[in-house]
């Protein structure tokens, strides 16, 4: 995201540097890059970030630069994100009930999953059916393959089944199916245990529906939640260390909350869209673009005499081809592609707008040489309406937004960079 | 499995030419007596990238006894030459250039041109084995080991 890149411009240039210097990338993965307030951010937080992103695989083939670039980008949201971690926690959005909700609905997740994870590898086939089955498939990996999943998928159902029985027999498990009923109430138990519970508000929010849902629906939802707590219970006990990952959501969360509450408060209704989007004209403009052929001579004598041979009936696109001084232009003979109004010289913009489809220009002089040029085809530009841009418009005023926020949390608390105070002492010591 | 070539031994095999990533020619003979591991790979394949940091960590273990990687790059020299150096490629790519690759990967039996693709050659030239897509390390324990010994 563009907001995050406005942070300091300073600060980027000098993290590209010093990310662009061999070794930085190679770096130690406990090395501090950067603090925000007193937390650290890693080269091993940084990898991570690098590993997880959507270009994880294309980053690997990027020259060294390019890679550092994005490294430098992908730290900067890093410490965008820990800044509005430090401010949600400070304004206590870790302390609200639905947050604590959450993280022990994520809790019970992890721990059920860890539950999981052991049961399946507790899974082993008996050495004598794995022989049979490699009799069976001799030289045919894939179907091997195939067959010991299947067999395998067979037992965890088994397994899974009998741990749950085990597990429900433990706590004494007891189900009350019969009060999923008309008129049931969110604090109706429907499942109890020595040290479990399922309500019915466990699995039926209020208000999603507006009468009761399908109980077939209720009471295999009761079945999962009574598993999951089970699983989730069983593996507690055997004092799993959860805490790192759940450090990790809740760093990833509460940014998340803190920008949702923000872009309420930036845009609170429609009027405000309506206003930036009047105020920010260029938002709804879709510039004018032309597909564009040209010749460059490198002397006017030479385009003069080009123009002629043109203005009797020679293409320009094959004079362009054989003379263009233009190397990209005498490959595609001529050929530009297209071209977006506002991102060419304005002299030449202005010519193109005025000219006819078809037409060859008069000799254009820029820095760059002497152009004949013509329009194959445009398409001309236009003013969006409102009403087709309003997700656009409440993007734009979040990006302006955020990056003032950042601005004034990086005030708050301090961002020390140690990789530039590193820098600097190496810088030191090479002189 | 049914190689286009006839035969199941890559000795036997019309040779192929092709540059490493600092331009020097080599033929698959150039490890003749190795057991060889030569893996079909791009810049753009997810499960390549996961798989060749295994293949390091085999070039590295058991280098000693003779096990050789060999990576043919379906791709730009430059995009190759950026993935050996992210990932620490310990041992040659070969370039291969796309449009020529669905005839080289025919002959070791990818008809269907998929990447990754791995062929395993034991030291005497017979192909052992021929894996598609991401190779494990059941794969390896199975197919290559064996042919350390």
């Amino acid at each position: 995201m563009k907001v995050f890149n406005r942070i300091s411009s300073i600060a980027l240039l000098v993290i590209f540097a010093l990310l662009t210097a061999p070794g930085i990338a190679a770096g130690k993965a406990s090395e501090v890059l950067v603090t925000v307030g007193k937390t650290p951010v890693t080269a091993a937080d940084l990898e991570t970030a690098v590993r997880s992103s959507p270009f994880a695989v294309q980053f690997n083939s990027l020259e060294e630069q390019e890679q550092a670039v994005l490294r430098g980008d992908l730290l900067q949201r890093l410490v965008a994100l820990r800044l509005l971690y430090l401010e949600a926690k400070a304004r206590g959005l870790d302390a609200t009930p639905e947050f604590r909700k959450e993280m022990e609905e994520y809790r019970t997740a992890q721990l059920y999953r860890f539950y999981i994870q052991k049961l399946r590898e507790q899974l082993r086939l008996p050495e004598d059916e794995l022989e049979a089955l490699k009799a069976e498939y001799p030289g045919q990996p894939d179907a091997l393959a195939a067959a010991k999943a299947a067999r395998l998928a067979e037992e965890f159902r088994g397994l899974r089944l009998l741990s749950l029985q085990l597990l429900r027999d433990r706590q004494h498990v007891r189900f009350f199916e019969d009060r999923i009923v008309e008129g049931i109430t969110p604090e109706t138990v429907l499942m109890e245990g020595d040290d479990v519970a399922v309500r019915y508000q466990d699995l039926v929010k209020e208000g999603d529906f507006p009468k009761m849902p399908d109980p077939e629906w209720i009471k295999e939802r009761l079945y999962q939640r009574t598993e999951l707590l089970l699983f989730a219970q069983a593996a507690a006990q055997e004092n799993v260390d959860i805490e790192a990952r759940m450090e990790s959501y809740a760093q990833e969360r509460l940014p998340a909350l803190l920008t949702e509450q923000m872009e309420q408060q930036w845009v609170p209704d429609e009027k405000a869209l309506r206003d930036y989007f009047d105020a920010t004209p260029d938002l709804a403009k879709i510039p004018e673009r032309w597909h564009v052929g040209q010749l460059v001579t490198s002397s006017y004598a030479q385009a003069a005499a080009l123009e002629k041979r043109i203005r009797e009936g020679e293409s320009l696109f094959a004079l362009a081809g054989r003379y263009s001084i233009d190397q990209y232009g005498r490959a595609h003979n001529g050929d530009m592609g297209w071209l977006k109004e506002g991102e060419g010289n304005p002299e030449f913009e202005l010519r193109l707008k005025n000219m006819a489809d078809g037409e060859v220009s008069d000799i254009i002089k820029t820095s760059k040489g002497y152009h004949l040029v013509t329009v194959l085809e445009r398409r001309p530009g236009k003013m969006r309406r409102f009403s087709e841009m309003k997700d656009k418009v409440r993007q734009a005023i979040i990006n302006d937004q955020l990056a003032a926020y950042l601005k004034v949390l990086n005030e708050k608390y301090p961002v020390d960079w140690k990789i530039l105070a590193d820098s600097s002492a190496q810088g030191a010591k090479s002189e | 499995m049914a190689l286009p070539e006839r035969t199941n031994n890559a000795w036997e095999m019309n040779p192929f030419y092709l540059k490493d990533l600092q331009g020097k020619v080599h033929s698959l003979e150039d490890w003749k007596g190795k057991v060889i591991m030569m893996n079909f790979w791009a810049s753009w394949c997810g499960p390549c990238q996961y798989e060749i940091p295994e293949f390091v960590h085999y070039q590295q273990q058991y280098g000693d006894r003779g096990l050789q990687l060999i990576g043919i790059g379906v791709d730009e020299k430059r995009k190759l030459a950026n993935v050996a150096r992210s990932l620490g490629m310990n041992y040659p790519t070969l370039v291969l250039e796309p449009s020529a690759a669905g005839n080289l990967m025919r002959k070791w039996g990818n008809d269907a041109g998929v990447i990754p693709h791995t062929v395993v050659i034991a030291r005497d030239g017979h192909i052992k084995y021929i894996h598609r897509g991401q190779m494990d390390e059941e794969a390896f324990n199975t197919y290559v080991l064996p042919l350390l010994k």
